[in-house]
């Protein structure tokens, strides 16, 4: 009933919720990321069993965000999270050149999905302070998304999960490109 | 399994961590040989000695979800895999053969621990460890103290070959004592029953006291208590707890504080497991919501497919969760459960919780739905991710708020009644008509299904039990009771009388119960064919001696009328002591339980099964029922746990001393106690009896009895009824003065006697039973009857077959004082029948004699009843004969 109630008043207001999901390979910065939007602290990071779920609020918008654990044990498990997700925000570690593919190859399996074909896709090419970091440009052009996705929404934005760089803009990205349902 | 594991206290242990790659894995498995699935055969890393499974589920169950932030706080999680005797391979989830066939369950629990700590060398800052310990002990719980030292231990070695050294040793340590001692009397189900049903704690204690009682020693059938186990490690008894130290282990690698911590395993154990955790704030919530959302009555019709599914999740600790969900199964009999994969071969689908379950498991979980159609299946987690997994679950029920949401449940299950039909105006009319604020179960059904739902007994007894402080044993105690009363009133239905094929199947019957009260709530051992029917004994017993007191009453009675109702007491007697005297060991003990647990029947004033309680206020109807003596200071769900089959056993015993020293006022003084010093008396019904035959009514009317709210007749200075008007009113008192009823009132006493010296040698604690509940006027009667029975009195006779009917009555075939048997000088059952021309009568003696013992001589003299206390020896001849194993594998 109270959840009624509010949703009617959301719509009032433009206030609305939608979940998310952030996937990517280990030690992409997904938690981090969570932590720095959620509580704007960096939470000492150790790999994620399982999952971390947090809701964030942003413009009117309540983002309830699901980061799932990247390892390769885990990743088979990313589908049970898939039912009733608005948006994927994929995270990169645009340092790690080495597993660009492996990550390249954990995306496409993932939108390729029936359960995803409707998500918005932010990908964050993260850890941009670090030297050798893939611009958010070389990024997009190593995942060939313009290319392969012809009717998804999507969008690559270069982050710094440690100081917050970034992050506000996937945020807005992704509340302006989903539909006011 | 091979059996030299089945004999260790764990059987395997286990170790797992997080690798950064890969995820949670499993590095060491000791011993090898159990299979635990697929873990065992899989491809292993080749120099580290991982265990490499991608399918396997025990690696995520060890390293749990959210397990890192469990950051130098370990936390526990409990799972249970299941032998697959097909492939002899342990899963998580049971096996149920097609006939969901009564093969006992077995399983192996694990209790595992685990921790992150900081670790610089870690590339991600920080490593998650687990150790796991497999046994098939239920008390596993008592093993966490260690665990928590050996996981500290363990989280500091890096080395393959050192780690799994000292696993090796903690295995070897944690077996190096023998609690088979512990196993034997947790396995005793009938003991365990009486022991948690006794609301007299000094009984209890004195059952624990080895140096009180010999219950314990006999039990175990061991003449010394002894103070070393079999390897040798000291021993030692205190209250109900038994303490072993590891004294003949030597640590090698381990630091020697492992062998001084004591084991400690508590004797008292319900069907389930042991737990810590409590259940009044973990597992009545749950159940209370869960309830009142049930129908009430189940519809035959889907109860063939249709699935209730259940999850619960939790994201506090999985310590909490798992073992809340753990031990569901003692008030609702699972595949966990003793007995309790018998009983779900008695509804013909199993019952399933699974303590823990995380997206690793869901496609298997789902398979296993669609193969299997558990009727129950309750499931643990910890990931708010299930909820949107729809098809998993009828209700959803959030622990850590205490909310419950339901879906997906076909309209039929959900109404109730075609009047609460879903349906505005009617809703409007339901709740103006019942306001739901009011009780407390239906806040909150908005979000529900809507319709008002009826309040039953048992959702009534939960919310009770919610509030003020209760422990788990009468919290469960509790159940079990309104539990009986729900049996009993699904008996009453059945066809009674002169027809003596009043029992339906068993299948049936728990059938019929299901379909009458779907709470899930049930505890097998009274469904029992022998305590249901003694259950059923007791319930008519209780009727007629109220019709019994009503017309002692009216002075109009006729005497016909009257020897009537006396027979018809007389008939339940021999019906109880038929039936306990076939299959003697296994049934006395269940006759003891039904005697102790049997409920207080005012509450069949309401149709419990129609009847709608949410307005009812039962406190207040307890109260009046126990309005007088010292059941004043006792909560109302002490009071509720009354048991009153002692009393009414007793009460006719009373009024025959009434009869016998008639004249003599002191029966009637408001006096007559138990000799129990405990916290409750029992002599509450005996008040009623004091006035038998006084002008004024003080029976509150027949069956069922309806509680007044004064009673007037039970002020001390009515009850201290003068000798002179005993004695003016004594013509009345007599119970007619036919020789005929006469004679049926002494073959009573007799017979209630006998049930009295039956209970007594139910077991070990039998006697402590009787010396107890008896009040201490019956006590002594009894004792002196006991005393005409002493050796010398039965030996010449007892190898006569017809003197043993009579033997076996408890009936003295030279009772040299006629006190007891004025009018009866045949003193063989048989003949006295055949005087009364019962042909009922003589079918018992039939049976009896039909199969005699052949000279024998102490089991002869075991049937006998004798004052003199129970040689060990023969106590622990009684005890092998059923042993421990029980009920619905015994063949019927
Ligand atoms: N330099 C730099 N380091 C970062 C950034 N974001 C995250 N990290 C670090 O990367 C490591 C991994 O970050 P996490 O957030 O734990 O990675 P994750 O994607 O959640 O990894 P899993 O939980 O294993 O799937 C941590 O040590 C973070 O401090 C960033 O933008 N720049
Ligand atoms: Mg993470």
């Amino acid at each position: 009933m109270g959840n009624a109630f509010s949703r009617a008043l959301g719509k009032l207001f433009g206030s609305r919720e939608m979940k998310i999901l952030m996937l990517g390979l280990d030690n992409a910065g997904k938690t981090t990321i969570l932590y720095k939007l959620k509580l704007n602290k960096i939470k000492t990071s150790t790999p994620t069993v399982g999952f971390n779920v947090e809701t964030v609020a942003y413009k009117n918008v309540k983002f309830n965000m699901w980061d799932v654990g990247g390892q390769e044990r885990l990743r088979p498990l990313w589908r049970h999270y898939f039912p009733a997700t608005t948006a994927l925000m994929f995270v990169i570690d645009s340092n790690d050149r080495q597993r660009m593919t492996e990550a390249k190859e954990e995306l496409y399996s993932v939108i390729s999905e029936k359960e995803m074909e409707k998500v918005v896709l932010l990908v964050w090419a993260n850890k941009q302070d670090l030297k050798g970091a893939m611009k958010p440009q070389e990024v997009s052009d190593f995942l060939q998304l313009d290319k392969n996705l012809k009717n998804q929404l999507w969008c690559v934005i270069g982050s710094n999960a440690l100081t917050g760089q970034g992050l506000v803009e996937g945020l807005s990205w992704v509340s302006n490109n989903t539909a006011k349902r | 399994m091979n059996s030299q594991y089945r004999e260790r206290n764990i059987s395997c242990i286990l170790a797992a961590e997080f690798d950064n790659k890969l995820g949670p894995v499993v590095r060491h498995q000791y011993p090898e040989e159990i299979n635990l699935g697929s873990l065992s055969g899989d491809e292993k890393f080749p120099d580290s000695g991982t265990i490499f499974d991608p399918t396997n589920h025990i690696a995520n169950l060890m390293i749990p979800e959210n397990s890192e932030r469990r950051q130098l706080i370990p936390d526990f999680i409990v799972f249970i895999m299941y032998l697959h005797k097909s492939n002899y391979s342990y899963r998580l989830l049971p096996e149920v053969y097609d006939d969901c066939s009564t093969e006992t369950t077995e399983c192996l629990y694990f209790l595992s621990i685990h921790c992150a700590i900081p670790d610089e060398q870690n590339s991600r800052g920080a490593s998650i460890k687990s150790v796991a310990i497999g046994t098939t002990l239920r008390n596993f719980i008592l093993f966490k103290p260690l665990l928590i030292i050996f996981l500290d231990f363990y989280m500091k070695r890096e080395n393959y070959k050192i780690e799994l050294r000292i696993l090796k040793e903690f295995f070897d340590l944690l077996n190096s004592v023998d609690l088979s001692l512990v196993e034997t009397i947790h396995n005793d189900i009938a003991f365990q029953t009486m022991v948690h049903s006794l609301d007299n704690e000094d009984i209890v204690s004195e059952i624990f006291d080895n140096q009180k009682s010999n219950v314990l020693k006999e039990t175990l059938q061991i003449s010394e208590i002894p103070k070393q186990d079999k390897y040798g490690n000291s021993i030692n008894f205190h209250n109900n707890f038994i303490s072993y130290q590891f004294d003949t282990f030597t640590t090698e690698k381990l630091p020697p504080i492992f062998t001084k911590i004591p084991l400690q395993a508590n004797l008292k154990l319900w069907s389930g497991i042991e737990t810590d955790i409590d259940y009044q704030r973990n597992i009545l919530p749950f159940l209370l919501k869960f309830i009142a959302q049930l129908p009430q009555h189940m519809d035959a019709d889907d109860s063939d497919n249709f699935t209730w599914k259940v999850l619960i999740s939790s994201e506090t600790t999985k310590d909490k969760l798992t073992q809340s969900l753990a031990c569901l199964s003692n008030p609702i009999p699972t595949l966990l459960s003793k007995n309790g994969s018998s009983y779900c071969s008695l509804i013909k689908r199993p019952i399933v919780i699974v303590p823990y379950v995380d997206v690793s498991m869901l496609v298997s979980l789902r398979e296993y739905i669609g193969k299997t159609r558990p009727l129950l299946l309750i499931i643990g987690t910890a990931n708010p991710i299930m909820k949107v997994q729809e098809d998993l679950w009828n209700f959803y029920y959030d622990m850590d708020t205490g909310e419950l949401y339901s879906s997906h449940l076909p309209k039929n299950k959900l109404s109730l009644k075609k009047e609460w039909k879903v349906n505005s105006t009617n809703i409007k009319n339901a709740l103006a008509k019942k306001p739901y604020h009011i009780n407390p179960m239906a806040r909150g059904f908005n979000y529900l299904t809507p319709g008002y739902r009826p309040v039953s007994l048992m959702s009534k007894f939960l919310s009770f039990l919610k509030v003020g402080q209760h422990d788990n044993d009468t919290v469960i105690n509790t159940l079990k009771r309104v539990s009986i009363l729900q049996i009993l009133r699904v008996l009453q239905d059945l066809p009674h009388g002169a027809d003596k094929e009043y029992f339906i199947e068993r299948d049936d019957f728990v059938a019929a119960y299901y379909e009458k009260f779907m709470d899930f709530i049930v505890f097998p051992y009274f469904l029992h064919d022998s305590s249901r029917k003694f259950l059923y004994f007791f319930l008519s017993l209780q009727q007629n001696m109220d019709d019994l007191k009503l017309l002692l009453n009216d002075p109009t009675h006729g005497t016909e009328k009257l020897y009537n109702t006396i027979s018809a007491v007389y008939d339940n007697l021999k019906d109880i002591l038929v039936l306990s005297h076939h299959d003697k060991k296994q049934n006395r003990q269940i006759l003891a339980n039904v005697v102790i647990n049997f409920p207080q029947l005012s509450i069949n004033n309401f149709d419990i099964l129609e009847q709608d309680f949410a307005e009812i206020d039962l406190v207040k109807f307890y109260n009046d029922v126990y309005s007088k003596d010292e059941m004043r200071g006792l909560s109302f769900i002490d009071k509720f746990a009354y048991s009153t089959a002692f009393p009414i056993l007793s009460e006719f015993i009373s009024m025959l001393e009434d009869k016998t020293k008639s004249g003599n006022p002191a029966y009637l003084s408001p006096s007559i106690h138990t000799s129990r010093t405990s916290k409750i008396s029992r002599s509450n019904s005996f008040k009623n009896l004091l006035s038998i035959n006084r002008n004024q009514s003080v029976f509150e009317s027949g069956s069922p009895r309806i509680p007044r709210e004064t009673n007037n007749s039970f002020t001390p200075s009515r009850n201290s009824i003068s000798a002179e008007s005993v004695n003016r009113n004594n013509e009345n008192f007599r119970f007619g003065r036919s020789p005929v009823v006469e004679k049926r009132i002494d073959k009573i006493k007799t017979y209630i006697f006998t049930i009295f010296s039956d209970i007594e040698k139910c077991g070990p604690a039998g006697s402590l039973l009787v010396s107890n509940y008896l009040p201490s006027k019956v006590l002594s009667q009894f004792q002196r009857y006991k005393s005409h029975l002493s050796p010398q009195h039965t030996s010449a006779t007892e190898k006569s077959r017809n003197s043993y009917s009579a033997v076996f009555l408890g009936i003295p075939p030279d009772l040299p004082d006629r006190m007891f048997l004025p009018t009866s000088p045949n003193l063989s059952f048989t003949s006295s029948n055949r005087a009364s021309g019962d042909e009922n009568g003589s079918e018992m003696a039939q049976h009896e004699i039909a199969a005699p013992i052949k000279g024998q001589d102490h089991q002869s003299t075991d049937r006998i009843v004798t004052a003199r206390p129970k040689s060990a020896a023969s106590a622990v001849a009684d005890a092998s004969n059923d042993g421990s194993t029980f009920f619905f594998d015994a063949a019927e």
